[in-house]
């Protein structure tokens, strides 16, 4: 890729830093400018409308409607939290699956994203909880190794998942300097990208041809939704934001034959990570306007 | 004490201004924003010199609020109540050649990436930085970069044909 890398340093040298830009932070900080201060003209009404929309949004969510698929999830993931210490921060590890079963309870599979981060052993393993009238049992496919030991213990359980997570590079660090880390990954086939496009817009007029409900009516009730769940306080409401136009993440699937909309939240409360701070993933029934299922990642490690 | 910030401040615009703004000018696909980014990167590294704990080298310091700082201006809309603070000083300079995208192919096809590809291509292949520094800004795994990098490949492949195979 250097030939890229060389047509791009050679095409991105016609933009350069001034003596002029130089100046303008200089005179920006003589009149003492906070620079968080630049958004300080949004207009009263802005910051009505956005009460008005808190406003709305608690309404909503006093009247929230969950499906069981959602409430399976929720249950699982207390499980892990209970049984393992599995932490909301940690699920950034895991890919999360829900199987509806037909007797009305839920298999939920939460598979490690990294399976292969150390050298020749999968530590990670993989956990499933069956989730049936109300209540949630956890197991793990590692269950009885033993746990202790740091990072080169057999099995990684809570604690060495905590060191990952929160102290990722320190941790990567330690692995490779200690031969546990696995330096490189297979990556898989990749798929065009234009392929996926095309079979998105395909879907989305399936989904879309199917649905009952208004985008924005999805929207508003996901919104809803994640502020009943996490409890969120009206700052990190009005902090909650989704990427728009070409930057949009949003994705359309079939569930089980209900038309559905996954829609990404992003929350960031400042420049380091804070708790709660992170990726929502809210997935609404177009038919009902109920959410099925709700995915948190911190992004902290291994999912970003 | 504020000589000896301000000189610390005028050393780092020297010496990683140019990289910085075309770093936010790949990722805003508009030269002026992007100048009103940078200089707001080296706004809030001068704000925040305090809280920086040299865990991590300045370039890569001041990249991560290049990344924070160019995800706000993305989010629709937010830029309209950015005070640009054009002087009569600026105006008189705005005359000089201004950079157009259209006419630099492999920077075009690089900005129709998503975000996160593109950002993983200019600091992996145009900062040459290791794969391990790449994933600690972007905060995700070495396994995610080389994936986002290997699909950012294949597209720009496709969509620079003829250029590859020159």
């Amino acid at each position: 890729m250097n030939k890229l890398g060389n047509q791009l340093r050679e095409e991105l040298s016609l933009i350069n830093w001034t003596q002029r830009d130089q100046n303008a932070v200089l005179r920006r900080i003589q009149e003492g400018e906070d620079p968080m201060k630049n958004n300080s003209r949004r207009s009263i009404g802005l910051i009505l409308a956005a009460a008005l929309l808190v406003m709305t949004v608690s309404a909503i969510a006093a009247s929230m409607l969950f499906t069981p698929r959602h409430d399976a999830g929720r249950l699982a993931d207390d499980a892990l939290l209970s049984q393992y210490g599995i932490t909301p921060k940690m699920m950034t590890l895991f890919h999360r699956d829900i199987v509806e079963n037909e007797d009305g309870s839920a298999t939920v599979v939460y598979e490690a994203l990294e399976p292969d981060v150390r050298q020749g052993q999968n530590p990670i393993g993989m956990y499933t909880v069956t989730v049936a009238d109300g209540k949630a049992t956890a197991a793990w496919t590692l269950e009885g190794q033993d746990t202790s030991g740091g990072l080169s213990a057999q099995a990684w359980g809570a604690e060495q998942l905590t060191l990952y997570v929160e102290d990722y590079a320190n941790t990567r660090h330690f692995m490779r300097e200690n031969g546990l880390l696995a330096e490189e990954y297979e990556i898989g086939a990749i798929p065009s990208y234009e392929d996926w496009l095309a079979q998105q817009e395909t879907r989305q007029a399936e989904v879309l041809a199917a649905a009952s409900i208004s985008l924005a009516d999805a929207r508003q009730y996901a919104k809803a939704a994640l502020v009943e769940s996490y409890r969120m306080t009206e700052t990190q409401q009005n902090l909650l934001y989704q990427l728009e136009g070409e930057y949009d993440q949003t994705t359309y699937d079939m569930l089980n034959g209900r038309p559905v909309i996954h829609l990404y939240y992003h929350l960031s409360q400042g420049e380091e990570w804070t708790e709660m701070d992170g990726i929502y993933v809210v997935t609404v029934n177009l038919q009902s306007g109920a959410v099925e299922e709700i995915i948190y990642d911190s992004g902290l490690a291994g999912n970003g | 004490m504020q000589d000896e910030r301000t000189h610390w401040l005028e050393m780092l615009m020297t010496t990683h201004g140019s990289a910085i703004l075309r770093f936010c000018a790949l990722q805003l696909k508009d030269v002026k924003l992007a100048e009103d980014a940078a200089q707001e990167v080296f706004l809030k590294a001068w704000k925040a010199r305090d809280g920086f704990q040299g865990r991590s080298s300045e370039r890569t310091w001041l990249y991560r609020i290049a990344i924070n700082t160019c995800r706000d201006y993305q989010r629709t809309g937010w830029f309209r109540w950015v005070d640009r603070r054009i002087t009569p000083e600026d105006l008189l300079h705005r005359g000089q050649e201004e950079c157009r995208f259209d006419s630099l192919p492999v920077t075009q096809a690089v900005q129709t990436l998503p975000p996160k590809w593109r950002t993983a291509v200019y600091l992996r292949y145009c900062e040459g930085m290791k794969l391990a520094d790449v994933a600690s800004l972007q905060g995700v795994s070495q396994a995610t970069v080389k994936r986002r990098l290997a699909k950012a490949a294949a597209m720009l492949r496709e969509k620079l044909k003829g250029w590859y195979d020159e």
